[in-house]
């Protein structure tokens, strides 16, 4: 890299405490940027202590992968191996553990007289979307070269399909626990639910056509309508329906619902879950 | 690219990630401990007086529910009956939104004549799954 004419304004060397405080002050600010939405919704706190634990726990599991995932895609400090992933990892959930519990401290929601399964509960639902954050608006903060870095690595399809996935998950989780999901799905007819899967996919491959004109995309500009339209934006709306439905499960929001129902809350979720998957490459 | 061999983790970035480390972890073992071996009875509710004071014109009793059980309750309705000097019973009842599993949450009533610590009969009368 070549050396910039004012050495007091270099940035501290990678590997440094300094820098990795750099860091640090980064993700507690992207974990807040990004964690508070979901942090301010009374469902959020609800769910913290009656939420299925067996469920919760899944859901945990199933966030570690995607979160060492987005470290190596992107996170807040340039990674170089899967040891420096797993420890970033570790770093945003701390970042998202205690930004969680100060803010949810701060709103009077953390109390004496509170079990222990429910204090964790909270802050421990809440630790995801701000972990999430910690990584994703890092990369944000990043500096120019780190973040053409990054945008190298998403180039590659699985790397474009991840995004998506981050996405979808980012703008879904924010909805999935409020109960207009679920009341939007029981005021559609069938023809309001198959003119929103339309309006979906538009929605995607707009922001999809948008991204790849803008020359950042894996699929070079100028390629035939239809390719990008079965390569992206099909197999990116199946990744929005899959996360909505499995968060909709997670938070016990299928449960009594019959097939036509869950069906069509899973598509509701899904219109989210899309415009954030395609979205997820002009946001992140 | 003059990062060939990848720089050092500084020390203070594996302490955050230690306490990380050690948030998931308590936070997934405590979910997977409540899922499997965690209590699962239905809600036992308790309710106690917690203080007697004047209040405005008469008196307020704030009291202490507690849910002994294993699940939540939601919409939990505490009644209080308060016997009057006069023979009659005064009547109060309050909602709590949510009472979870092993938690306290606190409420009060408000009566016309001084309710007795002793003869004040306080109870939960309903609650609704969440």
């Amino acid at each position: 890299m070549s050396r910039r004419a004012s050495p007091s304004r270099k940035p501290a060397p990678r590997g440094t405490s300094r820098h990795f405080l750099r860091g640090l002050a980064r993700a507690f600010a992207g974990a807040i940027v990004f964690g508070l939405p979901l942090l301010m919704t009374m469902e959020m706190w609800w769910l913290g202590f009656h939420a299925d634990r067996g469920r919760l726990a899944l859901l945990f599991i199933l966030s570690f992968p995607l979160l060492v995932g987005l470290s190596h895609y992107s996170g807040f400090e340039p990674t170089f191996g899967w040891v420096d992933d797993v420890v970033d990892t570790f770093v945003a959930c701390a970042v998202g553990f205690v930004s969680s519990g100060v803010i949810l401290l701060l709103f009077g929601l953390i109390e004496p007289g509170m079990a222990a399964s429910e204090v964790l509960g909270k802050i421990g639902l809440q630790t995801l979307p701000a972990s999430i954050g910690a990584l994703l608006a890092a990369g944000q903060f990043a500096s120019r070269e780190e973040r053409e870095a990054d945008q190298k690595r998403f180039r590659k399809y699985q790397g474009e399909l991840f995004l998506m996935m981050v996405g979808a998950i980012f703008l879904a989780l924010s909805m999935a626990p409020t109960d207009e999901m679920m009341l939007i799905a029981y005021m559609m007819t069938p023809a309001h639910v198959l003119g929103l899967i339309v309006l979906s996919l538009g929605v995607m491959h707009a922001f999809v056509h948008a991204v790849e004109s803008s020359g950042k995309a894996y699929v070079p500009a100028g390629t035939p309508f239809w390719s990008v339209f079965l390569r992206i934006t099909i197999p990116g709306y199946v990744i929005a329906l899959l996360i909505s439905a499995i968060i909709l499960w997670a938070f016990e929001r299928t449960d009594s619902s019959g097939p036509a129902t869950l069906m069509g809350t899973v598509i509701v979720l899904g219109f989210p879950a899309a415009v954030g998957a395609g979205a997820a490459r002009l946001i992140i | 690219m003059n990062a060939k061999a990848s720089p050092p983790i500084p020390p203070a970035e594996w302490i955050v990630a230690g306490i990380g480390l050690v948030v998931f972890a308590s936070v997934l073992g405590l979910m997977v401990w409540d899922a499997v071996a965690g209590d699962q009875s239905p809600p036992r509710i308790t309710v106690q007086v917690d203080s007697i004071a004047p209040s405005g014109d008469g008196f307020l009793l704030k009291f202490l529910a507690r849910n002994d059980g294993g699940e939540t309750a939601a919409e939990v309705v505490v009644d209080g009956e308060s016997p009057t000097p006069g023979g009659q019973t005064e009547t109060a009842s309050a909602t709590l939104d949510f009472l979870p599993a092993h938690s306290e949450r606190r409420g009060g009533f408000f009566f016309k004549t001084k309710p007795d610590q002793n003869t004040v009969r306080l109870r939960a009368s309903s609650f609704r799954e969440p």
